[in-house]
């Protein structure tokens, strides 16, 4: 973990036309919040009984980490296949993780009917030990607690370069600590989201009635472990794309485009495991029977191959556009996935609909917005993406 | 203890005891030690204008045994339906345990008392109702009413009363009297009442009617198996009519639980499940009531004093959810923007692709074009 100086902060003023917008929509989600705590889930939401998790989870917490868990896919790549060329894209992909469980953690505490019992969440001898969702709540917990210490030591860099004498002292003296114990943050780091990722799956393993046939499987937890490593590469590629195209940084297409095969062989492992799973439990016909739940498998799967096998074509790996399209592709095969099993196509009993109200959708945007600006903000300040232009330099424009 | 009975059972019926006078389990444990010692509550038990209903139920409860359980778990002095002995004997028992447990025993008493013409109508052993409960009565450690008949006069008291028969607490004006109404009322009532004296010397928390809160705080209705009927406007208006038969609420047939004080919807009847008027599909007849019973008749309907449910309970008519076409557009918009911002950015960068691709490809010219001079310039 030497070479840390490849990365820089950005930058530049921090309030920005783009933070304004931001803003605007966090601050009426925020009042909706208040709003939310104090009349109750039923002025804001359209959840109901038969779906009581609305897209608060569906989106909110499962989509959000998925997409987040590009801190984990990289991280993998990394450090566990000691491909230590990725280190670059590691730490961009740790701020986006650590937004994306931060707000996922937020959407849950907001969605508690009983919102004052917050506090057993931090109490351990009140704990229901044989609850599913214990594992997935303590586990988020920790890996959100995790992620952002993955992230101090970019904090303390720059705290090393602040102009107030006694932070940077404290920085210098905490930044080798910090760094000493970082292997064992990261293999923590790592063994989380093993654990809540397939859990996020696994507690669908309790409704094989409710499930469509196509979807409930026994291997739920793998498949949904799976497709948030493809999420979270297919979220590497979006974001890198963005920032390079919006602060002029440059970008290395060639480490993106050899990482590309990595998804696209586990998409094909996902779809294989699928499609053989379905086959050996007989659910075959289900696939052309083509009433609405076997047509939403088949753009399922199509979303999935589609990026998989762009992927693997060179030509589409080597052009930026293509690889950006491929990127997103997997991030919205992966978010379908995940609403086919959290919503779409599961039934609690007939007579139930749902579409997530107003309040919902800006709740939604509120934590994006969050998200987003607190990225663009620690891209700003910290010494996040790789590629940035020196500004101790400005003397080449001069020599130009 | 007797083999006929496992400790299970007996430790279970002193719990249910406990409970329905509103104690704790350990209490009803603490009256099984007591009684496994020998400490036996005595009672005496007194006849009047009555049917030995309460007796019959208290004999008749379904539990293996119970009925051989509650006569092991009170000393019984003085029963004259139970008692083997009669006339003389019977009565020297009475003499007995009044003098000997004087200020111990508990005074149960069954049934109306006679007043007109000096209670002629009812004598035991020479001795009118009034004369003997007034001099049992004296020296009880408590004295408790069952049934509604000894509560307030029952069945006997209905008009026009030919034998001006009145209630316990009518004729000891001044003295606590336990009543636990009900035609009959639920055994483990008086059960839990009695053990409750004998071990702790205490009675249950009251309401003015002299009735253990425990059990006749709430009306049938608050607690009713039918309630969701009566709250969804489900009703039969006729036996055996559509509704009647698919156990919707009685209101409409007369039912009384809107105005009753019992907690037969919440305790079973002898423990089993459904063996109530309610249960079996009759309306409630209010007979714990004092207004209620033998006065209002049994298909006329009461006034309620609650018809809307509390808002603890759960909705009568689940909203299923909705689908606005606005959320929809809205959700659309989201998306569509999404997706076209992610095919703009996908051009975007294609672009500055190509550009960057054009300038190496130019740069490269021109550096091989400068060397072309060079070399030219050399040569």
């Amino acid at each position: 973990m030497s070479e840390h100086q490849a990365e820089r902060p950005l930058g530049g003023p921090i309030f920005t036309p783009t933070l304004f917008v931001l803003l605007a929509i966090i601050f009426s989600g925020a009042a909706l919040v208040c709003y939310r705590l104090l009349f109750g889930l039923g002025a804001v939401s359209a959840m109901n009984d038969g779906y009581a998790w609305g897209i608060w989870k569906p989106l909110n917490v499962v989509t959000f980490t998925g997409i987040g868990a590009g801190a984990y896919a990289v991280g993998l790549l990394t450090y566990v296949f000691n491909r230590w060329q990725y280190h670059s894209l590691v730490r961009s992909a740790i701020v986006v993780g650590a937004m994306a469980y931060t707000l996922g953690g937020t959407s849950v505490l907001i969605d508690l009917g009983r919102w004052w019992n917050l506090w057993v969440t931090f109490y351990p001898p009140l704990y229901n030990l044989n609850s599913v969702l214990l594992e997935v709540a303590v586990c988020v917990m920790t890996y959100t607690a995790v992620l952002w210490v993955e992230l101090t030591p970019p904090i303390l860099e720059q705290a090393s370069r602040w102009k107030y004498e006694p932070v940077r002292r404290v920085a210098k003296w905490g930044l080798p600590w910090v760094r000493k114990a970082l292997p064992f943050v990261i293999s923590v780091a790592l063994l989380l989201p093993t654990m809540h990722q397939s859990s996020l799956g696994g507690l669908y393993m309790i409704t094989p009635t409710k499930l469509h046939a196509l979807w409930y499987t026994p291997w739920l937890s793998g498949l949904f472990l799976m497709s948030c490593v493809t999420m979270g590469f297919g979220a590497v590629v979006i974001v890198e794309n963005l920032t390079s195209l919006n602060y002029r940084r440059r970008m290395d297409q060639r480490l993106l485009g050899r990482m590309a095969p990595v998804p696209a062989m586990l998409v094909l492992s996902f779809i294989a495991i699928r499609l053989i799973d379905i086959a050996v439990q007989g659910k075959l016909p289900y696939i052309w029977t083509f009433d609405f739940y076997s047509k939403l498998f088949l753009v399922e799967m199509a979303l999935f191959l589609t990026p998989a096998l762009l992927m693997l074509l060179r030509s589409v790996r080597k052009n930026r556009g293509g690889l950006f399209i491929s990127g997103v592709l997997l991030v919205l095969a992966g978010t379908v996935y995940r609403f086919d099993t959290y919503l779409i196509a599961y039934k609690p009993t007939t007579g139930w609909v749902y579409f997530p109200s107003l309040g919902e959708l800006l709740f939604s945007a509120c934590l994006a917005s969050t998200g987003i600006a607190v990225y663009i903000v620690m891209i700003k300040v910290f010494p996040i993406l790789s590629g940035v232009p020196s500004r101790k330099k400005p003397t080449i424009v001069a020599q130009a | 203890m007797n083999a006929e009975y496992s400790r299970r059972d007996f430790i279970k019926v002193c719990a249910l005891a406990a409970a329905s006078v509103g104690l704790t389990p350990a209490q009803g444990e603490a009256w099984a030690a007591d009684l496994e010692a020998g400490k036996k509550p005595s009672i005496i038990w007194l006849h009047f204008q009555e049917c030995t209903g309460c007796t019959e139920s208290l004999l008749r409860t379904s539990h293996p045994s119970v009925s051989k359980l509650i006569l092991d778990l009170v000393s019984l002095d003085y029963h004259e339906t139970l008692f083997a002995a009669s006339g003389t004997q019977i009565e020297e028992a009475l003499e007995k345990a009044l003098l000997e447990q004087a200020g111990k025993y508990v005074l149960v008493v069954e049934g109306a008392i006679p007043t007109k013409e000096n209670g002629i109508y009812c004598q035991v052993g020479g001795r009118t109702a009034v004369d003997s409960l007034k001099r049992c009565a004296e020296k009880a450690g408590a004295v408790v009413a069952i049934g509604s008949c000894a509560s307030w006069g029952g069945v006997a008291s209905a008009e026009p009363n030919p034998t001006g028969a009145k209630g316990v607490p009518q004729v000891l004006e001044g003295k606590t009297v336990v009543t636990l109404p009900g035609c009959p009322p639920n055994p483990y009532i008086l059960l839990g009442t009695v053990l409750q004296f004998a071990t702790f010397g205490t009675l249950p928390k009251l309401d003015d009617q002299g009735r253990p809160l425990s059990a006749y705080a709430r009306t049938i209705h608050e607690d009713c198996p039918r309630r969701p009927h009566f709250d969804a406007g489900r009703f039969a208006s006729q036996f055996g009519d559509k509704s009647h038969r698919l156990g919707h609420c009685l209101y409409k047939l007369g039912c009384k639980g809107p105005a009753t004080h019992a907690n037969c919807s919440l305790a079973s009847f002898c423990e089993v499940p459904g063996v109530w008027p309610v249960g079996i599909g009759h309306p409630c007849v209010g007979c714990t009531e004092a207004a209620v019973a033998f006065r209002i008749p049994v298909f006329d309907t009461v006034e309620i004093e609650n018809p809307t449910p509390p808002a603890n309970y759960p909705p009568i008519v689940e909203h299923h959810g909705s689908i606005s076409p606005v959320t929809t557009g809205v959700a659309g918009v989201i998306g569509g923007t999404l997706l076209g911002a992610s095919a703009v950015v996908a051009k975007w960068v294609s672009r500055e692709h190509r550009i960057a691709k054009t300038w190496a490809v130019a740069k490269k010219h021109e550096e091989e074009y400068a060397q072309k001079k060079e070399e030219e310039k050399q040569s």
